[in-house]
């Protein structure tokens, strides 16, 4: 079994420890009551419990497995770790490791408030979309059925109802996130390379002109660069590139200088997916 | 008069010789003078700008001029990725737009990258689309940290000044219904890098290093600063003196931080 890496705490514990025999001793005891406090206090529901928590509402399954891990009288995850890590310097300081008594404290807070999103009229662009891949028998269309006219034809409906859809007003970052993905959803999907355009083409006219890079530069980034990541080649490092061609000196044709500037980047091969100092 | 006899003389024999010397004369001159101002016409912004500014590649300078048209943010970055992503520019030009980077960093919307602290389903909540866009390190305290890291490449005594004059913005406790907790790793990325390019120097204070970490292990807000914060206390570049002061600080801090339920971490 793999060991896990040790905590940032074990790290300096063990440098101190090196340097200067029984300097850590001060860090022990003071992350060690930072601990008991932190937990003894509350916290949030989710600091008690290791597993997955998802949109729905499950505050009953979380508060029941809180109470469980109380009664259990279990120790959350990161006290274990630390009883793990410091378990015999602990007692040789005549601390001892964190015992349960000791955080068993406040009730935990609430657990975090997912908004799932909802917007009408969403659903029914999304069974369009799942009209265009499946068959009614549940199957993969086909590249024979792809490419046929009455595919075409269905696919140039949907990208209509797409660019129709006024989705939720009241929030225009919601609404062109699905956009986008709508759109390249048919991007994925079209065989035909007009085809595959008039869906790229429409999502980038749709980024180009949303607004929300004055109102939300970091959203309208990552925006504009989902639709860069999804039209390049996943393959090998030299195959890695724009596959369509004409997309970057239409970014750089853009009369919007923020569409502007993500091409010329990319026309010089700068991609801020693995570009940057800080972790990705 | 001999010497009119003499002048006139030497005139009527060699005159045509003369106007033509003189005539050549005139043209080469004539042509020269040509030559040097369609020479200014070409040449002429490109030779004025090597007293200045370099010439910059076409792209580049196109990236220089939509900059300018654009949000703090998104002006900031393309600076930084030009810096960042090795394009051969010269060191003069790396460090001019990082300094501009790092004034534009400062006028950022959002002034702490959030990330989560619950587990989301991607893109299908508000939270979880709001996660993935602080991804992008838009924020001001990212730019800043960016800046701050690219410049010790270039400048290092100029990355120093910049790193201690970074602060973190106020962070007030999220409750426990929010999702995103406060990120400010970056900023000790940042510190952690200006720290090891650290060499003391004759007559220098001996306490710099530790008057320029002090901050980002003496002021903690939220517990998602205390892995940052013992990381940073880990770097093995600290001496031993220097690792207990700010260590002794750090414990302080650790004792007085309450609140901040959501920033509370399962790792640490």
């Amino acid at each position: 079994m793999l060991k896990a890496p040790p905590t940032a705490a074990a790290r300096l514990y063990r440098v101190l420890e090196a340097a200067d025999p029984g300097s850590g001793l001060a860090l022990l005891k003071g992350f060690r009551a930072y601990l008991v406090s932190s937990y003894r206090s509350g916290g949030c529901a989710e600091l008690w419990d290791s597993l997955k928590i998802t949109g729905s509402d499950k505050s009953g399954v979380i508060k029941a497995r809180v109470q469980h891990a109380r009664d259990d009288r279990s120790l959350p995850d990161p006290v274990n770790r630390f009883n793990e890590d410091f378990g015999k310097a602990l007692t040789n300081a005549g601390a001892g490791p964190i015992q349960f008594r000791e955080i068993d404290g406040t009730d935990p807070g609430e657990k975090a408030v997912i908004q799932e999103y909802q917007v009408d009229g969403l659903e029914a662009l999304q069974d369009a979309q799942r009209q265009l891949r499946f068959d009614p028998q549940g199957e993969y269309q086909t590249e024979e059925t792809r490419t046929s006219a009455a595919w075409r034809e269905e696919a140039t409906d949907y990208l209509d109802s797409v660019d129709d859809w006024q989705g939720d007003p009241s929030n225009p970052l919601e609404t062109a996130h699905e956009k986008s993905e709508l759109y390249s959803a048919l991007t994925d999907l079209a065989l035909q390379q007009d085809l595959r355009w008039l869906a790229i083409n429409k999502d980038l006219s749709m980024i180009e002109n949303c607004g929300l890079e004055n109102e939300n530069p970091s959203a309208w980034m990552e925006l504009m660069l989902e639709l860069q990541r999804r039209i390049r080649y996943s393959g090998p490092a030299h195959e890695t590139q724009i596959a369509t061609p004409g997309f970057v000196p239409r970014l750089i044709q853009s009369s919007n200088a923020s569409v502007r500037l993500t091409g010329l980047l990319s026309s010089l091969d700068i991609d801020p997916f693995s570009t940057g100092p800080l972790p990705k | 008069m001999p010497n009119s006899l003499t002048a006139r003389h030497l005139l009527a024999r060699y005159g045509r010789y003369i106007v033509w010397l003189w005539t050549g004369w005139l043209v080469i001159i004539h042509c020269a003078s040509a030559q040097a101002q369609q020479g200014t016409r070409t040449a002429g912004p490109a030779a004025a700008g090597k007293l200045t500014k370099p010439v910059l590649p076409e792209r580049v300078q196109a990236i220089l001029d939509d900059v300018q048209e654009v949000p703090p943010e998104l002006h900031a970055d393309p600076l930084l990725l030009l810096v960042e992503s090795g394009e051969k520019l010269d060191r003069s030009t790396k460090i001019r737009f990082v300094r501009e980077a790092a004034e534009e960093a400062q006028q950022a919307s959002a002034p702490v990258r959030m990330s989560s602290a619950v587990l989301l389903d991607g893109r299908d909540s508000a939270e979880g689309l709001d996660s993935v866009d602080y991804d992008r390190d838009l924020d001001r305290v990212s730019l800043l940290a960016r800046s701050v890291i690219d410049m010790a490449a270039l400048a290092p005594a100029e990355a120093w000044k910049l790193a201690a004059s970074m602060v973190l913005p106020e962070m007030p406790p999220v409750g426990c219904s929010n999702a995103l907790a406060y990120n400010p790793a970056a900023y000790y990325t940042a510190l952690q890098v200006v720290s090891q390019r650290w060499k003391p120097t004759p007559g220098g204070l001996k306490s710099a290093r530790v008057d320029l970490l002090a901050p980002a292990v003496s002021q903690i807000e939220t517990h998602t600063q205390v892995t940052s914060a013992l990381k940073l206390l880990s770097d093995p570049g600290l001496s031993v003196q220097e690792r207990e002061a700010l260590t002794s600080m750090f414990l302080d801090a650790l004792a007085r931080l309450t609140g901040d339920p959501r920033g509370r971490r399962r790792k640490c």
